[in-house]
């Protein structure tokens, strides 16, 4: 019997072994029943020092604890495996004009980062969600779904995420990318049911935002960093919950600038790969990672799900 | 002294049924000029009302006078002049808005507050009571249709200090305020140590914001108390305390909206409610159960689709929520709007223009 094999970041089985997990804890008023072995996970990282990516580092340069417990890694490359980019654009009446444009221009450059063998899809959404192109290798046919984007209406943001990580059935790794440009005002689901998701889910989520940059004086913390809207803040936690950022462009012509830096991210992440040790049972696992013998941030999925029936 | 008989011949062409010529005619007036013909309405009203009290004249000649002024107003055409103006003011909010976007200019305009203070001699008119009352029904729904909250809700609490017990204008009070409540942005979040003033800033933002919810609460309380049968307050008032995290409460509203509405549009809201109040309290089966009879009443709701195809994926349901997703995208049509989204535009049960169409019938002689 083939033992399964848990990619953090990758499986799409892994939302199933989650969702079960929740679903107990929603549903039933007696403890959840778990039958699952997990043979590997894979934990995507991203490594910078100064805001600029660490390149060259091997497994044994990171220290990772899955609930506490030290793991054993290897370093798996990151080209091994098939990417499946989706890609949910607001294309609300703010978008309008310039920022449209922009936008169009930003997912082209985006089309061309990815590697031929990467699939890509593409949602649109204003309150309103539709699939403008699914997952496809065809560049051409993306590029005719961008230049199709109209808009109208106003935002359901976080309903078009959950649409991001729900519908992807590729047996890859899956990154979703969102833009928006403005406050959440229709959306069903509210922002801890996105961040729980997130959390079952195995993708990896950016959000990249489009807003001017805050005042440089007044209305700042005391360590200089201002507040931010909540809806700001809550895609920054669901993005952070998987790995990824919150991207903020100023302009639109920096849109541009957001989308090559989540190509490049991805194109110089690190895989790393360990079969749980003293960490099996199944539920929510913990994942602390970090830098060994060097200096930089690591951005890392915080944990993941495991759950069966 | 009269009104100037011009501006009582712009009145007469509005009631011979000449609504645009007095539309703009009236845009030659200025307010000052207009300022006075009220002035000159509102002194023969006062003279007027000493008829109905003759025992407090003085003469005779007095109550002759007060007499004559009294068959005078009931004349003249006052209902009229409160639906010029009304939409005098409606044309103005057209043309001068300047934001881009924006259809309406919002905020209070001159011949707005005309029309209310001509509402005031209307009263002293037979049935002028029930015509003033509709008139404040339909400013308010006017501005809310229009996303003038805050002028929907000046409208209504005009309304209700005359008709205080009035459950259309409570409904239209409480909708309003649970509209600013959820525009009002709710507080920021720290990315940093905050500070003091920041921490106070914060939490009088959420105060303000469970503040308006209270108050929309209590008019729509009082709308379901004045008219048990306005199933749209019920409907609303379970929606606020759904807000107000208030959720026995808000399923005992919901419920009794759909136990009494036929309306799908409502049923198909009571419902999606419901489910989110089942969801929340873990009742899985009956908050599906909900979502689907949402999705029964219509088919192609997004929002619906969205609800339960997530509340199957909590349930570890994952292929077959995705399929729920995967069918709801297939089915959204490029012109349908759901009601959820709709929800804060307007009182659906009530129509502004329907309501004015009826006035401007009525203000014909």
């Amino acid at each position: 019997m083939t033992r399964p094999a848990v990619l953090v970041g990758a499986l799409p089985f892994l939302t199933t072994l989650a969702a079960t997990a929740a679903a107990a804890a929603v549903q039933a008023p007696g403890p959840p029943v778990f039958g699952v072995q997990v043979e590997s996970v894979h934990v995507d990282a991203f490594v910078t020092r100064a805001g600029r990516t660490l390149r060259g580092l091997s497994a044994s340069d990171f220290e990772l604890k899955d609930n506490g417990v030290r793991q054993r890694l290897d370093l798996v490359a990151a080209e091994s495996r098939p990417l499946m980019a989706m890609l949910a654009f607001d294309t609300s009446l703010s978008v309008a004009g310039e920022k449209l444009a922009a936008l169009r221009t930003a997912g082209e450059a985006f089309l061309d980062s990815m590697r031929p063998e990467d699939e890509i899809a593409l949602l649109s959404f204003s309150e309103k969600i539709t699939w403008r192109a699914r997952p496809t290798r065809d560049r051409a046919l993306l590029r005719g779904a961008l230049g199709q984007l109209r808009p109208s209406g106003s935002t359901a943001a976080l309903d078009a995420l959950y649409a991001g990580l729900l519908l992807p059935a590729a047996q890859g790794r899956t990154l979703v990318v969102l833009f928006s440009d403005g406050e959440d005002n229709q959306s069903w689901l509210d922002h801890r049911q996105l961040r729980a998701a997130a959390e079952r889910s195995s993708a990896l989520i950016h959000v990249v935002g489009l807003r001017p940059a805050d005042p440089p004086v007044g209305g700042q913390g005391l360590r200089g960093l201002p507040p931010e809207p909540e809806h700001i803040a809550a895609l920054r936690e669901i993005a952070e919950v998987t790995g990824g950022h919150y991207w903020e462009a100023e302009t639109p012509e920096r849109l541009k600038h957001a989308f090559a830096a989540i190509a490049n991210a991805m194109g110089q992440r690190y895989v790393l790969r360990y079969e749980p040790q003293g960490a099996r049972q199944p539920g929510w696992h913990r994942i602390e990672l970090r830098l060994r013998g060097h200096k930089g941030d690591v951005h890392a999925r915080r944990g993941y799900w495991v759950a069966m029936r | 002294m009269e009104p100037d008989s011009r501006y009582l011949g712009l009145l007469t062409s509005y009631a011979a049924g000449k609504r645009a010529e007095a539309i703009a005619a009236l845009g030659e007036w200025t307010e000052d000029e207009l300022e006075v013909q009220f002035a000159l309405l509102h002194s023969l009203a006062r003279t007027a009302q000493r008829c109905r009290t003759p025992i407090l004249v003085p003469s005779t000649a007095a109550l002759v006078e007060a007499c004559a002024a009294q068959a005078h107003i009931e004349q003249l055409p006052l209902r009229a002049a409160v639906m010029l103006h009304a939409d005098r003011e409606g044309f103005e909010q057209a043309r001068t808005t300047s934001c881009p976007g924006a259809t309406w200019q919002c905020g209070d305009l001159f011949h707005g507050r005309m029309a209310e203070h001509l509402t005031e001699l209307v009263l002293l008119q037979p049935n002028g009571p029930e015509f003033a009352r509709r008139f404040y029904v339909g400013m308010a729904l006017q501005a809310h249709s229009r996303g003038c909250f805050l002028d929907a809700q000046r409208w209504s609490l005009g309304g209700l200090q005359r008709f205080p017990k009035d459950g259309v204008l409570n409904l239209a009070l409480g909708t309003a305020t649970d509209s600013v409540a959820f525009l009002t942005p709710p507080p920021p979040s720290f990315r940093a140590v905050p500070t003091t003033a920041e921490v106070r800033q914060a939490a009088a933002v959420a105060y303000q914001r469970r503040h308006l919810w209270e108050e929309a609460r209590r008019a729509l309380e009082r709308a379901v108390a004045a008219e048990p049968q306005l199933d749209e307050a019920s409907l609303r008032l379970g929606r606020v305390l759904l807000r107000l995290e208030k959720n026995e409460a808000a399923r005992e509203a919901l419920e009794a909206a759909l136990a009494r509405s036929e309306d799908p549009q409502l049923r198909y809201l009571a419902h999606l409610f419901l489910g989110r109040i089942h969801e929340q309290a873990g009742r899985a089966q009956e908050a599906a159960a909900d979502y689907r009879a949402a999705l029964g009443i219509q088919p192609a709701s997004q929002v619906a689709t969205v609800a339960l195809a997530h509340l199957r994926e909590t349930q570890g349901e994952t292929a077959e929520a995705r399929n729920i997703l995967e069918r709801g995208l297939e089915q959204t049509r490029e012109h349908f709007a759901d009601p959820y989204w709709e929800y804060y535009a307007a009182i659906r049960s009530l129509r502004a223009e329907t309501l004015f169409e009826a006035l401007r019938r009525e203000a014909l002689q």
